[in-house]
Formats: structure tokens, sequence, C-alpha cells
């Protein structure tokens, strides 16, 4: 597989997903360490996990302030942050990573089948466990308005 | 003529979402029910006047294609359009999805403008609101 390939279709995805479906400014970061995005004893960081499987297989981890989420989530339903409930914030932060994880294959080689997992909400402890799985690793910091992003794909076999 | 339209995702904020495109797009739509999975869908399409089914192809118990299944094996339905919105983008499993009896798919993310233009041409529909002459299966830009 082609890294670079890989992560322009990951760019591509993230600006899909997030502009299209979110309207969200985005501008992509150099920083590829998670603990220069944020300061991850004070701000609560939601992360969600997705696996795939296919002509190479790994997951997807996605971090998102849970501010931030939380305003998505209103926009995704439409409504107040007020009426929003942590279950909506949940799957919403859940579909983000699918949309963009099935985009990502797309946009790589729509040739290739890619088989996705139900994507879940893992903790942030978990995030770094897998960090160290050994397997190529491309990270993706994202800025946006004041907050930052990270998309981490992790290839295993 | 307004359709009405079968929304079946596991996903609340999802479907509120399709929901919310569907009636910016200016497709001519209806009522809208929701449907949370497979089962709930099917019941609903057998109780209710439905016209139209966009389904969720991941989802736990009942993907989409095994709802589409169970709807091609049921003499009341098995002659409803239904449509896959899907985050699936190989051209082999959207091949797979027409020949199991999908009408078509739509891919996530998703405008509003796109749903309207695959929804008319499925329903046979010109981007003007017009019937047109062929049934909707042809021509779509799979």
């Amino acid at each position: 597989m082609e890294k670079q390939a890989l992560i322009t279709a990951m760019k591509t995805s993230i600006s899909e997903v997030l502009e299209t479906m979110f309207f969200l400014p985005l501008e992509y970061a150099s920083n590829t360490d998670p603990e220069r995005c944020w300061s991850l004893e004070e701000d609560e960081i939601l992360a969600s996990k997705l696996n795939f499987s296919g002509p190479f297989s790994g997951h997807f981890v996605f971090l998102i302030p849970a501010s931030l989420a939380l305003s998505l989530s209103a926009s995704f339903l439409g409504c107040d942050e007020e009426l929003v409930t942590r279950d909506h914030v949940i799957e919403t932060v859940k579909e983000i990573i699918n949309m963009i994880a099935g985009s990502t294959f797309g946009n790589y080689d729509n040739s290739r089948v890619f088989n996705l997992d139900i994507p879940k909400i893992v903790s942030l402890g978990e995030f770094e466990e897998h960090g160290s799985d050994a397997g190529e690793v491309i990270f993706i910091a994202i800025n946006t308005l004041e907050n930052h992003l990270a998309l981490r794909m992790v290839m295993t076999g | 003529m307004a359709f009405n339209v079968l929304i079946v995702d596991d996903s609340l904020p999802m479907r509120s979402v399709i929901k919310r495109a569907i009636r910016a797009s200016g497709f001519s739509v209806g009522q809208v029910f929701e449907a949370s999975s497979g089962r709930e869908a099917l019941k609903l399409l057998r109780n209710e006047w439905l016209d139209l089914v966009l389904t969720d192809y991941n989802m736990p118990d009942m993907n989409g294609l095994e709802l589409i299944g169970e709807m091609k094996n049921d003499e009341l339905l098995r002659t409803m359009p239904a449509v896959m919105i899907t985050t699936e983008s190989s051209r082999q499993r959207m091949e797979e999805f027409i020949e199991q009896g999908a009408a078509g798919y739509i891919k996530k993310p998703f405008t509003p403008e796109e749903i309207r233009e695959k929804l008319n041409r499925i329903m046979g529909k010109t981007e003007d609101g017009e019937a047109s002459l062929n049934n909707g299966d042809e021509d779509l830009d799979f």
C-alpha cells in the first residue's frame, strides 16, 4: 500500500465529511503528537475506533474534544445543544469515523473491498495502547476554529 | 405526488440528518417515518402506506441488504424501491447492492442536491419534478 496515497485519501475524506455535512472549516496541522493538540488533563477528548479488514487490515481512531462533539451533534440533529444527550454525541462521533473510514477507502482505491466493523467509543488509555501496536501508523492533526481534531490509522496486517 | 419515505438507520443523529436533507433537497416528500433496525422497518412497512425506503447498510442484527432481501421475499413489499445509504464505496459492493435488489445507493457524506437527484431518478421524475418516461432504473450512475 502507498502511504502517501492513503494520507491524501484520508485528508480528502476528512474534508468531505466535516465540511460537507458539518460546514466545519479545516486546516491540516503538521504535528503528529496528540499531546501537542490538547491539554489532555483539562479537555475531555472522545475517542472512537473502527476496525477494518480487506487487502490490508487495521483500525482508525478519531479524536475530538467533547465540547466540539456536542456542537456537531446539535448541528447533526438540528436542535439546540441543551437538547443533545450524551448518547446523541456518542452516536454522532461514531457516525463521523464511519463516514471518514468508508470515504477514505473509496478515495484510495474503489476497486478493492474493505470491510468496516461497527464503530465504538474507546478510552484514551486504549488509544495510547493501540498506538504502540506493530504496524504502520498515520496520524493526521486537524485545526478547526478554536479546536483540534485528529485521525489515526494503524495498519496491522 | 408526494412520496412517503421510511428511513432505516441505527443512528438517531443520522436519521435526523437524512430526514432534514430530504426535506431541504426539494424532493417531493410526504410523511417521513423512521426505524432504528431492519426488524422495526419491516413492521412499519407492513402497517403504513410507504413509497420508498432509505436504509443504512452497516447495522447490527440485520444489515441493509438483509432488509432488502426480506422485502424481496414479501409479496406486498417486493416492488417497493429501497435505496442504500452507505459509507461503503467499492464498485464491487455497489454492484452487489444493485444485484441484490437495491434501487440505487447514496454514498455518505451526501448533500441535499445529491439526494434530490438520486431520488428523483429512482422514483421516475426529472429534475423539474415532472414524471419521466423511463421507470427510473436506467441510466443511474452506479
